[in-house]
């Protein structure tokens, strides 16, 4: 049993511990800067760092670990992380995909799951489902993501996709990209024709469930729709003419968008519906 | 803000230059010397080429490079301690040549080095693991590859322990298990060995396994060394098992094999692994228990030695072994029984024996007995002290073994059914046993509980009770209950009523409410006579009739059925109709007849009393002319039977100096002639009793005989009792006994006819088989019934027509008609 706040708690004593100082018992060097932590700490979050803090190696005995190259900023943020639960994406930081991607690329190297979710996260969010805005930041972080390939999947695939819908809404950024990256570009032209094959499906009146992916036939589902209540029933029948029930996973969507039903429709007539983070 | 771009742009790494920082810092560790190496530097060298997609490489090579440090370093110096001491060992003639010491330490050698190659490798390759944890978390997940640690331990076995130590030569492995093996034996012979190296040992082969699937069932430990170790332990056991038995007493063997057992489990904690415990135990079980049980029970110092001597805690002993590998506890429970049955059947001949001692020729009658007067008499005796004998014998037998059972058999239950079944047996298989268990209360009755405190009748109560639980023809006891109690009721033998009523409670809680009532209605008609007797009493004082010379009258009204009245007939019983007999009683007798027949019928009309004047006794008040100190007349007082009185009374009328021959007092009181001349023997021929004077004077009463008045009676008592013959309970007679038997058969059959009877009108129609079994079990708690006495009896139940056979049934019925 754990007693509410008793985390909130610990989470502000890491805070305050690690700004006191108090009680540290390793250093994590850089370059010109060091941060004194703890073994603990570094124990919690990753079994590498926890080898060096306590194996048979030349660290454990000068209780300090040499991280310059992994650059001063990543891991600066990454002991914020260790602390702080999240790491400073301020406005400050001219250069967020490129940090966000160094993480990833840390998180995989020290073994820290969490860090890795987050900084994926962080990259899909920046990314957004938009058509994409080349920046030098993120032309430079896809060339690192590009360079260590296995732990970048995630981001690749997202920037794969932001590229092929900027293909006809931003040519202009589009060619640069390409130009700038020519693994995307090999990664686009596989990626295209099955994005073409997919959105003609749908013209046809055929649809992928946003959840599964099972192939769903376009049409309104009376058992859905009659379970709707029934004053409701014919404005929404209007505002959303074409729903679609997965007959795979029972997910329901909205035809042609992909986007999920507006909440509203979470009626008290029980039809919780699962919000999917989409792109 | 800058951001630091990582090393890792251009996409050719130099392999051969990573791999050579790698090799080095690994030399370093296996060389112990580690401690200056940079952790992250190494790290990141592996996390490198893992991330530039070497990782097959990378783990190739390391395995590649344990294995040859295995090989190149490592065998080396664990082959080099095979001294000849150990290898002698494989040579059948070698054993010979090196003494225990020398083996034992050169084995020691080799353990201490194979040990010490095991925890580096351990050491080393923790450390290796942590240097390529990345390779371990992305390459061989990925690629399904065993992990790096597991690799190389896998490289151990492979490269140690399976090479043959030298060309020529079995593999280490074998060698190893060999050498545990044997100090394991010096062990088991009383050598102190380093356990935490075979231990150590052990643990290397408990974290290796067969293949490099890692199988759990097929650890090292299990594959290679556990079953060598059991195969040899049961040799081992097996031998010495069989050396014990030879050699030894049943005793130290149980010390021995259970400490062996414990010894066995202490060793798998301390020297081998936990797993092992219970297999070992097992074996040992096996090859010192369950084997050689048999032979151990049946040694010459074995359980009948433990149990004549009561050596509770060997017996003790030899149940924890035999409960460790049979919860049935069959050879101990076979073997008790049998010394239970042995011990029984003993009791039973010595019984037997001694009631048959006697000079009067086996199968006398009770008559002729009884002509013999005093050898007779003491034949009597003799047989009821060998009854009670018997009783006492029996119970200290059981005393005895439930105190063993107790002690020694923790109070088990199966041995428990087991006693009590042979227990039963024994007392079953004695076929005087209902009558002397009777006897046996009969004689605790009488004598035994005088002076005994309250707590001492109740166990004494108690045994009687506990006998009569094994006993199986309950039917016959209560006839000779019924006879015992009858006479101590009448004749006031008794020590208690209050005891005797408690015994029936007790039997009453142990065998059911129809077994005692005819018992309790023995107890009310003794109360209602007492009140009867006081009735009469205060009905004739009434009467206003204060004649000082009345006789008083005592009374007993028996209901008929109720009361054995045979049992006072005795040897007389040919007498059939002795009942029918009138006796002539004296005038001033007879009114107290008449006048109590009269108060009787007025407070019950239609009941109909039949005198027992044979059952009777009387106080008189007798003045003999010289029986004082100096002639002087005296009075006496005289308890003597009925008969007896009016016999003296007849003599009360007789002028000094006249006789009366034996028919004239026979004609004169009608008293039956066998009743006549034992009276006449007590009150003629006993020499403290002789009232009167026998012509001629000679034990025998005959026919012809004259009595008179013995006029020179002396006695310094005032009261004498005149003892009557029969009144004494004996045991019976051969004949007596048949006919009891043959009473009981025909009272068997009355019940079996009618449980059947009951059976069938509920049942209607029932196969033959299931009619006997259901009446066997109805009737198990009053006797065991015959088989053919309940075919006999179903067939006359057919004659008359209660019943008929089933002709279509397939299986042998009948059918109820009602």
């Amino acid at each position: 049993m754990s007693t509410p706040g008793a985390l909130s708690a610990v989470a502000e004593k890491f805070k305050s511990l690690f700004e006191s100082s108090q009680a540290t018992d390793f250093t994590i060097v850089c370059d010109t800067t060091s941060w004194k932590v703890h073994s603990f700490v570094l124990n919690l979050y990753s079994d590498v760092l926890a080898c060096a803090c306590d194996g048979d190696f030349k660290e454990a005995a000068a209780r300090s670990i040499d991280l310059g190259v992994d650059g001063e900023t990543s891991v600066g943020a990454l002991v914020h992380y260790m602390y702080y639960f999240d790491y400073a994406t301020d406005d400050e930081c001219h250069e967020p995909c490129t940090l966000h991607v160094n993480m990833v690329l840390l998180a995989d190297k020290y073994d820290i799951p969490h860090l890795l979710e987050l900084a994926n996260e962080k990259l899909v969010d920046l990314l957004g489902n938009e058509a994409i805005a080349v920046t030098a930041d993120l032309i430079a972080a896809a060339k690192l993501a590009y360079d260590a390939e296995g732990p970048t999947s995630i981001f690749r695939e997202a920037l794969v996709n932001a590229t092929i819908k900027s293909s006809t809404l931003k040519p202009e950024e589009y060619d640069t990209i390409i130009r700038a990256l020519p693994a995307l570009a090999q990664d686009v032209a596989i990626a295209m024709p099955k994005s073409h094959l997919k959105a003609k499906e749908e013209t046809k009146g055929l649809q992928y469930c946003r959840n599964c992916g099972t192939q769903v036939p376009l049409q309104n589902n009376d058992a859905f729709l009659a379970a709707l209540s029934s004053t409701k029933n014919k404005e929404k029948r209007a505002i959303f003419p074409e729903y679609i029930r997965c007959r795979g996973c029972g997910h329901e969507f909205v035809s042609g968008t992909g986007s999920n039903l507006p909440t509203f429709l979470n009626g008290p007539g029980g039809l919780a519906m699962e919000m999917n983070r989409g792109f | 803000m800058a951001i630091h771009q990582q090393g890792l742009a251009n996409n050719d790494i130099d392999f051969n230059e990573i791999w050579g920082v790698l090799e080095k810092a690994f030399l370093e560790i296996h060389t112990k010397n580690a401690s200056a190496l940079s952790f992250e530097e190494l790290y990141r060298n592996a996390y490198k080429i893992v991330l530039k997609k070497k990782g097959d490489e990378l783990y190739k090579r390391v395995a590649d490079f344990e294995e040859r440090w295995l090989a190149m370093h490592v065998r080396e110096r664990v082959v080099n301690l095979l001294t000849p001491p150990l290898m002698m060992l494989d040579s059948v003639s070698g054993r010979s040549l090196t003494t225990t010491a020398e083996k034992k330490d050169s084995g020691e050698k080799f353990l201490r080095e194979l040990r010490g190659a095991w925890e580096d490798h351990q050491v080393c390759m923790s450390m290796l693991t942590d240097v390529l944890m990345y390779m371990d978390r992305v390459y061989c997940q990925d690629s399904r590859q065993p992990s790096i640690f597991a690799k190389s331990m896998g490289l151990f076995r492979d490269q140690i322990l399976r090479k043959p130590a030298r060309a020529e030569m079995p593999i280490l492995l074998d060698i190893l298990t060999r050498i545990i093996l044997d100090q394991i034996r010096m062990d088991r012979d009383g050598e102190t060995i380093q356990t935490h190296l075979i231990k150590a040992n052990i643990s290397m082969l408990e974290g290796l396994y067969d293949s490099d699937q890692e199988v759990e069932d097929e650890k090292l430990y299990l594959t290679a060394f556990e079953t060598d170790f059991l195969a040899t332990s049961a040799d081992f056991y097996r031998s010495e098992g069989e050396r014990m038995l030879r050699e030894s007493d049943a005793g130290t063997y149980c010390t021995h094999a259970k400490r062996r057992i414990d010894e066995e489990g202490d060793r798998c904690r301390s020297t081998l692994s936990e797993s092992t415990a219970p297999k070992i135990q097992r074996v040992v079980e096996d090859e010192l228990i369950r084997h050689k049980m048999k032979g151990l029970i049946e040694m010459d110092s074995g359980v009948e030695y433990m149990v004549d001597n009561d050596k509770l805690q060997e017996l003790g002993h030899v149940f924890d072994l035999e409960a460790r590998v049979d919860v049935k506890k069959t050879e101990l429970t076979k073997a008790i029984q049998k010394i239970v049955m042995e011990m029984g059947a003993n009791i039973t001949n010595a019984a037997v024996a001694a009631s048959a001692t006697p000079t009067a020729p086996p199968g006398a009658t009770e008559e002729q007995a009884e002509d013999k007067s005093k050898t007779g008499a003491a034949k009597v005796n003799q047989v009821t002290v060998a009854a009670l004998k018997w009783s006492e014998d029996i119970l200290a037998l059981k005393d005895r073994f439930d105190n063993i059972w107790r002690q020694a058999f923790q109070s088990d239950q199966m041995l428990q059914i087991a006693l009590n079944r042979s227990m039963a047996d024994a007392i079953n298989s004695f076929s005087r046993s209902s009558e002397y268990i009777s006897l046996f209360i009969d004689d605790n009755m009488k004598k035994g509980i005088r002076n005994k405190t309250d707590a001492e009748v109740d166990s004494t109560l108690e045994k009687a009770i506990i006998l009569l639980r094994y006993l199986q023809d309950k039917d016959l006891f209560e006839t000779y209950y019924k006879k015992h109690l009858c006479k101590r009721l009448l004749l006031n033998k008794s020590q208690s009523i209050s005891v005797e009523k408690q015994m029936i409670s007790k039997m009453k809680i142990e065998l059911g409410n129809s077994f005692t009532l005819k018992l309790e209605a023995m107890f009310k008609d003794m109360t209602l006579s007492e009140e009867l007797t006081n009735g009469y009493k205060s009905y004739v004082n009434k009467l206003g009739d204060a004649d000082r010379t009345r006789v008083d009258l005592g009374i007993n009204v028996l209901t008929s059925m109720t009361w054995p009245l045979e049992a006072f007939r005795g040897g007389a019983a040919a007498d059939e109709d002795q009942g029918n007999l009138q006796i002539i009683f004296p005038a001033a007798i007879d009114r107290v007849k008449t006048g109590f027949t009269r108060f009787y019928n007025e407070k019950h009309s239609g009941r109909k009393l039949t005198w027992q004047t044979n059952m009777g006794d009387a106080d008189i008040k007798a003045t003999f002319a010289k029986a004082g100190k100096d002639g002087k007349p005296r009075t006496h007082d005289i308890n003597c039977s009925t008969y007896a009185m009016l016999i003296l009374l007849l003599f009360n009328d007789l002028p000094a100096g006249a006789s009366l021959a034996f028919e004239e007092i026979q004609a004169a009181t009608n008293i039956p002639p066998s009743d006549l001349a034992r009276n006449l023997q007590s009150l003629a021929v006993a020499p403290k009793t002789r009232f009167l004077v026998k012509e001629p004077m000679s034990r025998e009463i005959n026919p012809g005989d004259r009595f008179s008045y013995n006029e020179n009676f002396k006695s310094q008592f005032v009261k004498i009792k005149v003892g009557v013959v029969s009144a004494g309970n004996k045991v019976e007679g051969d004949r007596e006994r048949k006919e009891t038997e043959k009473k009981n058969n025909d009272s068997r059959g009355y019940v079996i006819e009618a449980c059947v009877v009951r059976i069938m009108k509920q049942r209607k129609i029932l196969a033959h088989t299931a009619l006997l079994n259901e009446t066997i079990t109805q009737l198990s708690a009053q006797f065991k019934p015959d088989v053919n006495m309940i075919k006999k009896k179903i067939e006359s139940l057919i004659e008359r027509e209660y019943l008929e056979r089933v002709e279509e049934a397939a299986v042998p019925s009948y059918r109820y008609l009602a």
